[in-house]
């Protein structure tokens, strides 16, 4: 039963987490790391393109992974009197909050250029 | 020509995967209160929990053979669409590329409150996620078929 308790808080934190994560990785562009696909090179951080195009989102996804796993993980371990207010609403709520904001983000780049 | 055999299999996995989570959504969002024998009804009524750990499974292969395939298309396909400045499936093909980040947050979620042991109060949210996913894996799929044929678009 515990176990199954600390199993809900983390996956809940992870959605939430990762969605705020990736949202600001994005924008920020917090990519942990970058692939120069022209080239087959990886580049620790953002870096800028190197003959060829410069690829961040596989660099956004593990920025938004590990830090989501971190913040889960110690959810997970906290009291559970402070995640009883951990909302599962959460869960859904911040990944749709996260495509409406990476979709409005693209309409102005490319719909409205 | 590896690409092109990795785009197929892409594509199947997709197909597999769009397959299985309209089936899920379908008999969870417009369940049958009555079995009946017609094609329909039989189609609402699926047993929804078998689909999980498939949709998981299919998820994560399509994504990950979708991201091997994304190096090539970055230095082929993407530079021909930004020459010809059509931007509309260029913001459309960024949207499936964030879309499938994000899905793959939900998955987590969405695995845990399909588990039979959590309370029947979380079918909502349930409900919810699995429309989530559903949205996202039309989405892509129906926008990787439009980049995919964009040359035959006004050609």
């Amino acid at each position: 039963m515990i176990a199954s308790r600390k199993l809900g808080v983390f996956v809940i934190a992870f959605a939430i987490a990762y969605a705020v994560i990736y949202v600001m990785a994005t924008e920020l562009n917090l990519a942990l790391f970058t692939y120069h696909s022209a080239l087959g090179e990886f580049g620790f951080g953002p870096n800028k393109p190197r003959n060829g195009p410069a690829m961040y989102w596989y660099g956004w996804i593990a920025t938004s992974t590990l830090c989501a796993l971190v913040i889960a993980a110690v959810a997970a371990y906290l009291p559970e009197t402070m995640t009883r207010r951990l909302s599962p609403t959460l869960a859904w709520v911040a990944p749709l909050a996260a495509i409406v904001t990476t979709a409005g983000m693209m309409v102005r780049m490319y719909f409205l250029r | 020509m590896g690409m092109i055999v990795l785009l197929i299999v892409h594509g199947l996995l997709a197909v597999a995967l769009l397959g299985a989570i309209t089936h899920q959504v379908v008999s969870v969002w417009w369940p049958v209160r009555a079995v009946s024998g017609g094609f329909v009804a039989r189609y609402r009524s699926t047993s929804s929990t078998s689909y999980v750990t498939a949709i998981v499974v299919l998820y994560l292969l399509t994504m990950v053979l979708g991201a091997v395939i994304y190096t090539h298309y970055t230095i082929s396909a993407r530079v021909a669409i930004i020459q010809l400045q059509l931007w509309k499936p260029y913001g459309l093909f960024e949207m499936k590329e964030h879309f499938a980040a994000i899905g793959f947050s939900v998955l987590p979620a969405y695995w845990y409150f399909w588990q039979p042991h959590v309370a029947p109060q979380y079918a909502r949210v349930r409900a919810i996620l699995t429309a989530i996913l559903a949205f996202i894996v039309w989405w892509n799929f129906l926008i990787g078929h439009i980049i995919n044929d964009i040359r035959g678009f006004g050609s």
